[in-house]
């Protein structure tokens, strides 16, 4: 298989990752949404009855029309709501609060303004009291890895929309979390970029293994990206649909929309997708 | 980037500056001339024969500057705006610390509940009204005006901190609090940081505030120096160009610190690119 130049900049991913290694045979839950329903008080439902389960080591894409509660089943994931029914487990645990073995990409990054690229992705490290020395040689060799050591006394202002996502996910890295929650974080960046950071978030999956939820509007990223793909119904958000992508990760994101697979897996989701869009 | 397209760029930079400068110094030329014409008509309608403006009350520019030069040679001038400067610095440095850390603490949920309409109901009151009250507690002494000054300022680092902490991101807290972040962490870390701003601009606000409430702590309950004792004992000797010249070189203090800290604010703001288009 291809690979992408992160891929072979950063050397083989491990043994795991490569081809042939399925999903399904994962015994150890990181993730268990046991038939959790959500609503604001006095408001409708957002979500109802949603059970799903996230493999240790597993990409799920979820995806869904707008307002069937992707953000919210992210929040409650991450601890940030609490169902109002059903509940949420982390590797075994019930959630109950901030969920600190995730860490949470929004479209709009979280870095801090007055400080440099370094220190940023430090943050993590800073707050888990890793010596100064030790934290800033751990985050020059993430920035490495995302491409961003010519960058590293930038400011956020100072970089470019794509380099912020890459930012953000250097930072994620050095958190050392097993979850990562990613609420479409590539959506406000240009096509050919996206497809640079979805092969980028690739690779540094087939290194790490962490579990990733990815909440995506778009079909091919999630079928390009997701072991699994989890089509939302219209609110109140159901699981709709649950596809398997039957292809071997980590794959190459850009080609990967040719694949037999990949079609016939964009069929049968967007038959299912299609039916959940407003008329 | 491209060494070409780097060039090109400081090129323009360097062109923009020049064209800045020429716009600036066309800016000052035109500032200091209408000050210019301003003191001119003073000169000639303050007394003489086409007088329009009370000369004992205001003076006249040439005798203004003339007393200026009197005070400064005897070193009243600068005796006097040492005292009411120390005054205001005591009273920036109190109210800095005492205004963030109500703001911090009143973003604590039950502490806020009960803190909060204290705090709105005394920043109601007149402060001007306050200072018999701390004479009566503090005695004519500098401690009285650094009182009245902190109860005049204090309440602007205060609603800038919780400004400043009601416009923090959640998004950016719960990252930084999935990281594992303590309070003192979020605080340290992230509300103080992004205060900043916030307190720049407060102190901006603050020191010619501060001066003028020092001024006139001073005048109502005169101690034996400072700049609003001066004017008072220059008012009461009938030297109205002396009382004018304080005033003035007050307002010109004032004015040439709101310059310097607004330089401050502005280059901070720019290196975290607030205000800058994304």
């Amino acid at each position: 298989m291809e690979r992408g130049p992160v891929t072979a900049a950063i050397g083989s991913p491990q043994a795991a990752a490569e081809p042939g290694a399925t999903p399904g045979t994962r015994v150890e839950a990181a993730l268990e949404i046991d038939a959790v329903s959500f609503a604001f008080p006095g408001a409708a439902p957002i979500l109802e009855e949603v059970t799903l389960r996230v493999d240790a080591g597993e990409i799920v894409a979820l995806i869904g029309p707008s307002g069937c509660g992707k953000s919210t089943l992210l929040n409650l994931l991450a601890g940030a709501l609490r169902p109002s029914a059903g509940e949420v487990r982390c590797f075994g645990r019930c959630v109950n609060g901030l969920n600190r073995r995730v860490v949470y990409m929004t479209q709009r990054d979280t870095l801090l303004p007055w400080r440099s690229a370094l220190d940023n992705a430090a943050l993590p490290l800073e707050i888990k009291k890793v010596p100064r020395a030790e934290r800033y040689a751990r985050a020059r060799s993430v920035l490495e890895l995302v491409g961003l050591a010519e960058a590293e006394r930038r400011r956020p202002h100072q970089l470019s929309g794509g380099m912020r996502s890459r930012l953000s996910l250097a930072r994620a890295l050095l958190s050392d979390a097993e979850v990562f929650l990613l609420d479409e974080p590539f959506a406000a960046i240009d096509a050919l970029l996206r497809i640079r950071l979805q092969q980028l978030l690739v690779d540094l999956w087939a290194r790490t293994q962490v579990a990733i939820v990815y909440v995506t509007h778009d079909l091919n990223e999630a079928i390009a990206l997701g072991h699994r793909v989890v089509v939302m119904s219209k609110g109140p958000g159901r699981v709709a649909l649950e596809r398997a992508i039957e292809a071997p990760h980590p794959r190459t994101v850009a080609r990967f929309r040719e694949e037999p697979e990949a079609q016939r897996a964009y069929s049968a989701l967007w038959d299912a997708l299609e039916t959940q869009l407003p008329r | 980037m491209s060494l070409a397209t780097q060039t090109i760029g400081v090129g323009r930079t360097a062109r923009g500056l020049r064209r800045l400068n020429q716009v600036d110094l066309a800016a000052l030329a035109a500032r200091l001339g209408t000050l210019g014409v301003v003191a001119a008509l003073w000169q000639v309608f303050a007394g003489g024969p086409r007088s329009v403006l009370p000369a004992d009350v205001v003076g006249r520019p040439s005798s203004i500057l003339a007393s200026l030069w009197h005070l400064v040679v005897d070193g009243q001038f600068f005796s006097s705006l040492g005292l009411t400067a120390l005054s205001v610095c005591y009273a920036l440095v109190l109210a800095v610390p005492i205004g963030v850390g109500l703001g911090l603490l009143t973003t604590i949920r039950p502490i806020g509940w009960l803190l909060q309409p204290l705090v709105n109901l005394t920043y109601a009151i007149p402060k001007v009204g306050l200072v018999t009250l701390y004479v009566l507690l503090l005695g004519t002494h500098p401690d009285t005006h650094v009182a009245l000054v902190l109860s005049q300022i204090l309440f602007v680092f205060y609603y800038a901190t919780r400004q400043a902490i009601l416009e923090l991101d959640p998004g950016v807290v719960t990252a930084l609090r999935l990281m594992g972040a303590s309070r003192l962490k979020l605080v340290c870390s992230l509300a103080l940081r992004a205060a900043l701003p916030h307190l720049l601009a407060a102190i901006r606000l603050c020191v010619p505030l501060a001066f003028a409430t020092e001024i006139f702590a001073e005048l109502r309950a005169p101690t034996s120096s400072g700049l609003g004792v001066l004017l008072q004992n220059l008012i009461t000797a009938g030297d109205g160009a002396a009382a004018m010249a304080i005033m003035l070189c007050t307002a010109l203090i004032g004015y040439l610190l709101d310059l310097v800290i607004g330089r401050r604010l502005r280059a901070y703001t720019t290196s975290i690119g607030v205000g800058l288009p994304t």
